[in-house]
């Protein structure tokens, strides 16, 4: 076996390249290697977020815009001008949420009246699990109830079973 | 009787006396003997030795054969040629990993020949996740499709959700007929979920009317979701058409298709799968395919690697020219098609086991293919890999075409392992492979790429979760670079 010199994974005698971080195992005798030089604009613009081209089938938001696109049905909700959104269903003997999930079949997929927050902290968004019955996901994962968590444009929630695309220009 | 270069076969010079004839043969039994080697294809390649064998140690037999090569003026048709990552290894009491860059091209001008008929079933998901941009995309791009057919093509087109209609039957390339296709597309909405196990098989019925050992017979699959409990299926039909000699392309459109199971499913068959980042590259995409698909030179490619005793196969890849895994454990990989003008490229990984002073082979490459234009089926090409192992090894840089590919292959394999990683709960893990993975994006000058790896691997450490659509713009970019530049006819998917 040969020990990688990048970060001492064990690789098999012939292996060309760390097959954990990638770093190269052979080299020739008398061999130096090259020094690498970078351009210190790449590396400012590391430092940048990185913005994904966006999809052509969403509709460009305006500043301050948030827009929610519920898996399944594709239909967009647009949401601008308060600090936060309750979303869940609407019943007829409670207060409406901010946001009403009803028309979007959150009923057959547990979601709860009040059921998650969505809300605007300087140009941040967060998202808040309200103690629903079924939970709220983050890209998979889901939320402690009533620990706000910072979201990012394209990210995937989940309500109970309600699949719903956030993105924002905030 | 073989076809094909029997000499080869033997692998031994067209010129060999007849005792090096006989050497090379009681070499090549020994190899693929039923009672030595396992591996599937042996016992077949033991049978095609004895018979080349028989053929060649006849004089008259032999005399025969050689007019019959020299007055049709045609030797091998392809040729395999492989670089290893070394040629001699230290002997050593414990196993070690070679590497062989394979290369397959055609042996002949092939730049005049007519160009096959392509014999084509597009199968468009259209559940409702389709509607808007994506299916106004496809409708726009399969009638373009349509207008292309040359008068011998034939194409169908089946629409699937959670049933499968035929949109139209298989239609010839002429213009009353492509009219009438292109209303019928025209017609196409969407509605319901994704049930490819459905789409497939009417789509496998459609090509089936036409299926013909004188075409490319090819099946696109564009899909924008996943499909639940029928992947099983879908594989078993993905065999049954590789059997046939149909290829199957994958086209996933948007974060939600399920690449590993598009990539199993078309890799099976000899095809790849392509990722639609953005629903207005469709066109291209199909456009590029087709183009490729009826500029084939050999078809149905199909490459046995007949391991020798105690070597395994642990990796293929294929790199050109469409990148995409290959499984080792089906027997024979199935390479799809050779486009005229460019050669097919493989990385194969092997574990070779402990091993002493000496020579010894390490795999034999059989490859069989049908060249369409000049109307021959099952013709074949060899390739003998060997390896001398010394006991006073002394170093040497390993070819730069393989490290090229390599160095390539390992930025895509490190993306793979993270997903892996993650898969399997550990974050810490996956977070630390993609910031490695970014740096080394960054230092081969991929700046693009490396920002969304270390975006990534940011976010990772930060939500615990990954995000699919950057998932696959990693997976599909890392894989495009291994293309040489400059890039053949397709287009790389953009990253």
């Amino acid at each position: 076996m040969i020990t990688c010199p990048a970060c001492r994974h064990q690789e098999y005698e012939g292996e060309l390249f760390c097959t954990h971080c990638g770093a190269r195992l052979w080299s020739v005798p008398g061999e130096t290697l090259p020094t690498m030089t970078f351009d210190t604009s790449r590396l400012r613009e590391m430092s940048k977020p990185l913005t994904l081209p966006t999809h052509p089938d969403t509709k460009e938001l305006r500043p301050g815009q948030i827009s929610l696109t519920v898996a399944g049905s594709g239909e967009v909700v647009i949401l601008e001008g308060k600090p936060e959104y309750v979303l869940g269903r609407e019943v007829p003997e409670a207060d409406a949420p901010d946001i009403n999930l009803g028309l979007h079949g959150a009923r057959e997929k547990g979601v709860s009246r009040k059921h998650a927050a969505l809300r605007v902290d300087r140009r941040q968004l967060l998202l808040m699990d309200l103690g629903s019955s079924n939970g709220t996901w983050l890209n998979g994962s889901q939320l402690a109830p009533q620990e706000p968590i910072r979201l990012e444009s394209g990210d995937e929630i989940r309500l109970g079973k309600l699949v719903v695309k956030v993105k924002f220009n905030l | 009787m073989p076809t094909g270069d029997l000499y080869g076969l033997l692998s031994v010079p067209p010129g060999a006396s007849p005792d090096d004839l006989k050497l090379a043969y009681r070499g090549a039994a020994r190899r693929f003997h039923p009672d030595v080697n396992a591996s599937p294809g042996a016992t077949e390649e033991f049978k095609l030795i004895a018979e080349a064998y028989n053929i060649l140690s006849d004089p008259a037999l032999r005399a025969a054969y050689d007019t019959r090569v020299k007055e049709k003026g045609v030797g091998p048709l392809m040729s395999i040629r492989s670089l290893l990552s070394r040629e001699k290894a230290p002997a050593l009491n414990e196993p070690q990993v070679l590497y062989a860059l394979v290369e397959i091209k055609a042996a002949i001008p092939a730049a005049d020949l007519p160009a096959p008929p392509v014999n084509l079933c597009l199968v468009i998901d259209r559940s409702t996740s389709m509607n808007g941009p994506r299916l106004d995309q496809v409708k726009a791009a399969v009638s373009q499709l349509i207008d292309n057919l040359r008068e011998n093509d034939t194409c169908s087109v089946v629409a699937f959700s959670d049933k499968a209609d035929v949109l139209f039957p298989p239609q010839r390339g002429l213009p009353d007929q492509k009219t009438m296709a292109k209303a019928k597309v025209s017609t196409l909405n969407g509605s319901g979920g994704t049930e490819i196990l459905r789409g497939l098989l009417r789509g496998l019925m459609e090509l089936h009317q036409n299926l013909s050992p004188a075409a490319v017979n090819h099946l696109m699959l564009l899909t924008d979701g996943q499909t639940y409990g029928d992947e099983g299926d879908c594989m078993l039909l993905a065999a049954l058409a590789a059997i046939d000699g149909v290829s199957i392309s994958g086209m996933g459109i948007g974060d939600e298709w399920n690449d590993k199971f598009l990539d199993q499913l078309t890799s099976a068959t000899g095809g790849s799968t392509m990722f639609v980042s953005s629903p207005e590259h469709v066109k291209n995409f199909m456009q590029d395919k087709v183009r490729g698909l009826g500029a084939a030179f050999g078809e149905r490619l199909a490459l046995k690697v007949l391991l020798d005793q105690d070597v395994k196969l642990v990796n293929a890849f294929r790199v050109a020219p469409e990148p995409g895994p290959l499984s080792v454990d089906e027997s024979p990989l199935r390479l799809g098609g050779l486009p005229k003008g460019q050669s097919i490229s493989l990385i194969l990984k092997f574990l070779l086991p402990p091993a002493t002073e000496g020579a010894r082979p390490v795999a034999r490459l059989a490859l069989a293919a049908d060249i369409l234009s000049l109307n021959r089926r099952g013709e074949r090409a060899t390739e003998d890999i060997a390896i001398a192992f010394t006991p006073n090894y002394i170093p040497a840089p390993p070819p730069a075409a393989l490290v090229e590919a390599l160095s390539k292959f390992s930025q895509y394999s490190l993306q793979e392992k993270a997903w892996q990683e993650a898969a399997s709960g550990d974050m810490v893990s996956a977070t630390r492979m993609l910031s490695t993975l970014g740096t080394r994006l960054l230092a081969s000058g991929q700046t693009d790429l490396a920002k969304m790896a270390i975006s990534e691997a940011k976010r990772l450490e930060r939500t615990q979760s990954l995000n699919e659509d950057v998932k696959k713009r990693l997976k599909y970019g890392t894989r495009a670079l291994m293309l040489p530049a400059p890039a053949p006819s397709s287009s790389p998917p953009r990253s």
